[in-house]
């Protein structure tokens, strides 16, 4: 499938009917999502006929007709919102999300939601309950996660682009493991209304894209201040795409020693490696730099994660929507069987595990200390930036893709997973994972991270970096 | 052994605001079940809150007039717990960092002024309506209530006997209204009282353990509730027993406490602030601003009245009872022109019109312009005094002006020779006796014939022409 | 720091999930591995209180009237479970009578 930027061209000079681009994401999305051995990635989509009555202006604007997946944790008029949960199967929202109506505006098509760990809590898209999705790059391994299904979708061709959300490395890490391109704005880039919250000061939404181009497209098109997002910030949105040929020279990248330890795999090792001596010759300055905080960063990540996720969960009451058990007598039965049956055993995991972080004994213990060392983690990232490092490399993910199955037996195994990812959130920083070269024949990704609102640095750097790795 | 009584207070106010605090819901009382509702409210997932700036202004008058220190940084923090009519399964409310803190209410009793210490003063939004007894075999949720701004208004343990706690209340309320944050309407629930309650040995330094009283619906609920608790809790401590810190709800129907414990009980808020609400911060030029352009207070309207008008000091503490009669009084002084009047009209038959018919003054719907002309027309003679008072009845009862009033029913003084004539003549045919020891020297009767010619005029007769010509007729 | 299965069950009450014997004892396992992980926290000298979060530094307000509420497509009725005369509607609490509740704003 061509890229965001032609399609839409196509579009809007006539060259393409403008539903032509939808129809033939939902052809292949029937071609390779269903069945046995299929991807799993949609949990609900344009049927055949939908696609081929569609209505699509060719002037709706910088997107025009393109075809655009969304998971399913966004609000959505046309599709119901699962979030991957039991407890909201079949669930139609009466709102749409901020995103999801200034992709319509642009033009974009929303062909269909995508399958997700159940409220984005997860690393490998298997704790879905509406099954878990495959890599399209090899299908007995995840695709990561938690949006997995977006990741998938769009690695393998469906769509050109997709949305995700991001909270601890959910859209880079499998962007890293599908091999396409994940994108975590700043906090408060990109508006939160309509995004079924996780961890609401950890939550951004996210875009995946095959080439950086794309990436960068669906988010000047979603950007920008929401006043329904108080924790959105009203400043200009640049055009990201004047960065496409700005080129690496000059640029000073910093490479932290923390992320680079023993676990990290050998092959993504050299993957990186081998990106970075690119990179330094295509005029590139790279320097060693330390985030000395980063070994504190997962825990107190999982701590307000779950902490907010806890409070955020507690609206799943079966009160005003969602599925309700009704089999027991009262009030209090209701809730514990609605909430018990409703949400997966990771769901609950978090759950408990926040409450905890949240009670009167525990809380300046675990909360309040997380909290302190997430201004650590912030600071370690200011330092850096502000001593002359434009933009860091790391890895996205210590490892390539795993197994399905490999790991659902082991929470503390999956949370590793994020260990790269998380210091950017806890920050609140841009972030984008971008494809470098295989390791056993796996995709490997490659982040970088940038400092607040700096998206454009951010970009410069990943075209500069994409055109590297194409280029070896 | 002889115990002291604590009392501190926690009441809840709704803000006066057309919007909810953290949605633009309307907040008006009595709408259609679930109509003012939207997905902030509803707590649909991916909704969230913005702040209305109308109520932090209103939360920060409130603070003000209270005489507490409004902090330049607060913060909104979830209070967690699970109940149908809440939502999001947690409050935002304000915690560790609340909007003010340390003020005052002076309140009098016992002939002495006593200064009650406010503690805190913090935002939260209010929670929906569980309806217990109107669906069968459920309980009905209205979630239109659901994200009203309120005020919590938290007192330090400085009250020591119900009547105090009262008179405290109806002070709170009084400086409430004359803020204009709120209409403090106890029966729509726009003012609700939590009562914390202990007791302690006579000159005891330490506390003793406290209950909290709650669903006080009137001032008499609370003064009421506080004597019964502390009775309890007397037998209880005179028998050697301890009190148990819990939650009692008070039954209005037949006076009695009933403990709220269960065995999910075992509250643990989990407090944190809410992340998706940046901190509140306040420059201090507006809460300056605020500040200067505060309403006036009880006290300081009593002084200007004073000082503006020649009137009684007792008189005034009438006018001022509440804002709205104030209010009311300087309205109607500016169109009569006369304090003393007006004054006069609005203490006198306007407080007595409006307890006859058990509503305020101004749910009377009688406007100052319209009780003036009605002063105009008593002041000029068209109706005698006591006329008048007959005739603000008349319009209260039924709305129509006060000329109309005297018109239609032809009530305006006679003072027409021709038909006093008439009337004079027929009663001095009528009492020949009484005429006969009138003018054989009992001078006293002549109040007698006044007031029989009244009756018959039906309260028309001018009086003073009335009983010239009666002088007239029977000194002939 | 170990969580014990007695404060499982106590914190499943407080998010009302129901947790059986046989769970509690994986999930003890499972939350306890974890919190050992995350006693790493402990052995970090931090400053106190902490930064009070990202995004903009101060709430923003609105004015009467600027945000409109947001339209409904479907009313509440169409997504509860039950709802009967325009109310919602759930199974009574267990300890209340059939009085108005009090306030639910404890
Ligand atoms: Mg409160
Ligand atoms: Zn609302």
């Amino acid at each position: 499938m061509s890229d965001i930027a032609s399609i839409a061209k196509s579009v809007r000079d006539g060259l393409v009917e403008a539903a032509e681009p939808a129809r033939t994401a939902v052809a292949r999305l029937n071609e390779q999502d269903g069945g046995s051995q299929g991807l799993n990635a949609f949990l609900a989509a344009l049927s055949d006929a939908e696609a081929s009555t569609l209505d699509v202006p060719s002037d709706g604007g910088r997107i025009s007709g393109v075809p655009v997946a969304v998971k399913d944790n966004m609000t959505t008029l046309e599709f119901p919102t699962t979030c991957g949960s039991r407890i909201l199967e079949g669930y139609r929202p009466p709102y749409e999300a901020t995103v999801v109506r200034r992709l319509r505006e642009a033009g974009a098509v929303i062909v269909g939601k995508t399958n997700l760990d159940e409220f984005a809590m997860g690393s490998s898209t298997e704790n879905s309950a509406y099954g878990p999705v495959r890599n399209p790059r090899d299908l007995t391994r995840v695709p990561g996660g938690s949006s997995g299904g977006s990741a998938a979708a769009v690695a393998a061709g469906i769509v050109p682009g997709a949305l995700g959300s991001d909270t601890g490395g959910s859209v880079r890490q499998p962007a890293s493991f599908c091999g396409v391109v994940g994108l975590k704005p700043t906090y408060g880039r990109v508006s939160r209304y309509g995004l079924v919250a996780f961890a609401s000061s950890l939550d951004q939404v996210g875009m995946f894209g095959g080439t950086v181009a794309d990436a960068a497209e669906l988010l000047q098109a979603v950007a920008g201040h929401d006043p329904r997002d108080s924790t959105s910030v009203d400043r200009p949105v640049p055009d990201f795409s004047q960065e496409r040929d700005a080129g690496a020279e000059g640029l000073v990248v910093g490479v932290p020693a923390e992320y680079f330890g023993d676990a990290l795999e050998p092959g993504v090792k050299a993957s990186c490696q081998a990106a970075l001596a690119a990179f330094e010759a295509s005029g590139a300055r790279i320097r060693e730099v330390s985030l000395p905080h980063t070994a504190y960063a997962l825990s107190a990540y999982y701590v307000i994660a779950t902490a907010e996720a806890s409070s955020n969960l507690a609206r799943f009451d079966g009160v005003r929507y969602g599925v309700r058990d009704s089999s027991g007598e009262d009030l209090g039965e209701m809730y514990e069987r609605t909430r018990t049956a409703g949400f997966g055993r990771e769901v609950k995991r978090r759950i408990l595990l926040g409450t905890f972080a949240l009670t009167a004994g525990y809380h300046d213990q675990y909360y309040g200390r997380a909290q302190s060392v997430r201004g650590l983690v912030a600071g370690d990232f200011e330092t850096v930036f502000g001593d002359g490092i434009d933009v860091l490399f790391t890895p996205t993910s210590p490892t390539v893709a795993f197994p399905l199955g490999e790991r659902v037996q082991d929470p503390l195994q999956m949370y590793l997973a994020d260990i790269f990812t998380v210091t950017a959130n806890l920050a609140g920083l841009p972030a984008i994972s971008v494809p470098l070269g295989p390791s056993d024949g796996l995709p490997v990704g490659g982040q970088l991270i940038a400092p607040q609102w700096g998206e454009t640095t951010l970009f410069r750097a990943a075209f500069a970096l994409e055109a590297v790795v194409e280029a070896g | 052994m002889s115990w002291e009584l604590v009392i501190g207070l926690e009441v809840h106010v709704q803000l006066r605001t057309a919007e909810k605090l953290f949605c633009s819901n309307e907040t008006v009382f009595g709408a259609v079940p679930n109509s003012q509702v939207c997905p902030v409210c509803l707590g649909l997932p991916g909704a969230l809150p913005v702040l209305n700036g109308e109520a932090v202004d209103l939360a920060i008058v409130a603070s003000l007039g209270l005489g507490c220190r409004v902090h330049e940084l607060s913060v909104f923090a979830r209070k967690s717990y699970f109940y149908p009519d809440l939502p999001k399964g947690y409050q935002i409310t304000q915690f560790s960092e609340p909007l003010a803190t340390d003020g005052t209410v002076s309140v009098d009793s016992d002939g002495e002024a006593h200064p009650i210490r406010i503690r805190r003063i913090h935002m939260e939004e209010d929670a929906g309506k569980s309806i217990h007894d109107r669906i069968s075999g459920g309980t009905a949720v209205d979630l239109n209530r659901t994200g009203v701004p309120l005020i919590e208004i938290v007192t330090e343990p400085d009250l020591r006997t119900p009547a105090q706690a009262r008179t405290f209340l109806q002070e709170l309320k009084r400086t409430l209204e004359y803020l204009d944050v709120s209409d403090c309407n106890m029966e729509e629930g726009s003012l609700r009282v939590d009562a914390n309650v202990s007791l302690r040995a006579a000159g005891a330094e330490a506390y003793g353990v406290k209950t909290e009283v709650k669903n006080l619906n009137s001032f008499s609920a609370v003064e009421r509730s506080v004597v019964a608790e502390a009775e309890r809790q007397t037998a209880i401590l005179e028998a050697g027993g301890k009190i148990i810190q819990e939650t009692l709800l008070w039954d209005e129907r037949d006076g009695t406490l009933r403990s709220m414990r269960s065995k999910e009980e075992s509250h643990d808020y989990r407090y944190f602030p809410d992340p998706d609400l940046p901190p509140l911060r306040l420059e201090a030029e507006r809460i300056g601003r605020l500040e200067a352009e505060l309403p006036e207070l009880p006290a300081q309207r009593r002084a200007r009245l004073m000082e503006e008008h020649d009137l009684d000091g007792r008189d005034v503490d009438v006018l001022i009872a509440s804002r709205s009669l104030a209010d009311y009084f300087e309205a109607l002084e500016a169109i009569v022109g006369e304090a003393k009047a007006a004054a006069n009209w609005v203490k006198g038959p306007l407080l007595k019109e409006a307890n006859r018919v058990q509503r305020s003054v101004d749910d009377l719907e009688i406007s100052p312009a319209a009780l003036a002309e009605l002063i105009a027309l008593v002041e000029d003679g068209t109706v005698s005094g006591a006329m008048g008072r007959k005739v603000l009845g008349q319009m209260v009862d039924s709305g129509k002006t006060a000329s109309g009033i005297i018109e239609e029913e032809g009530l305006s003084q006679v003072q027409d020779s021709d038909e006093l004539s008439a009337w004079v003549d027929a009663v001095i045919e009528e009492n020949s006796d009484e005429v006969e020891r009138y003018r054989s020297g009992e001078t006293r009767l002549i109040g007698y014939f006044v007031g029989q010619t009244m009756q018959k005029s039906q309260g028309r007769a001018d009086p003073k022409a009335l009983s010239a010509l009666l002088r007239d007729r029977l000194d002939d | 720091m170990s969580i014990s299965r007695e404060e499982i069950l106590q914190i499943a009450t407080l998010a009302r999930l129901r947790v059986t014997d046989a769970e509690s004892e994986a999930l003890s396992q499972d939350l306890n591995q974890i919190l050992e992980y995350f006693d790493m926290l402990a052995s970090l000298q931090v400053p106190e209180g902490g930064r009070l979060g990202l995004g903009p530094p101060r709430a923003p307000e609105r004015e009467p009237g600027q945000i409109p509420p947001d339209p409904m497509a479907q009313p509440p009725a169409d997504s509860a479970p039950d709802f009967r005369e325009e109310f919602f509607v759930v199974p009574s609490p267990p300890s209340l009578g059939e009085a108005d509740d009090p306030g639910g704003s404890p």
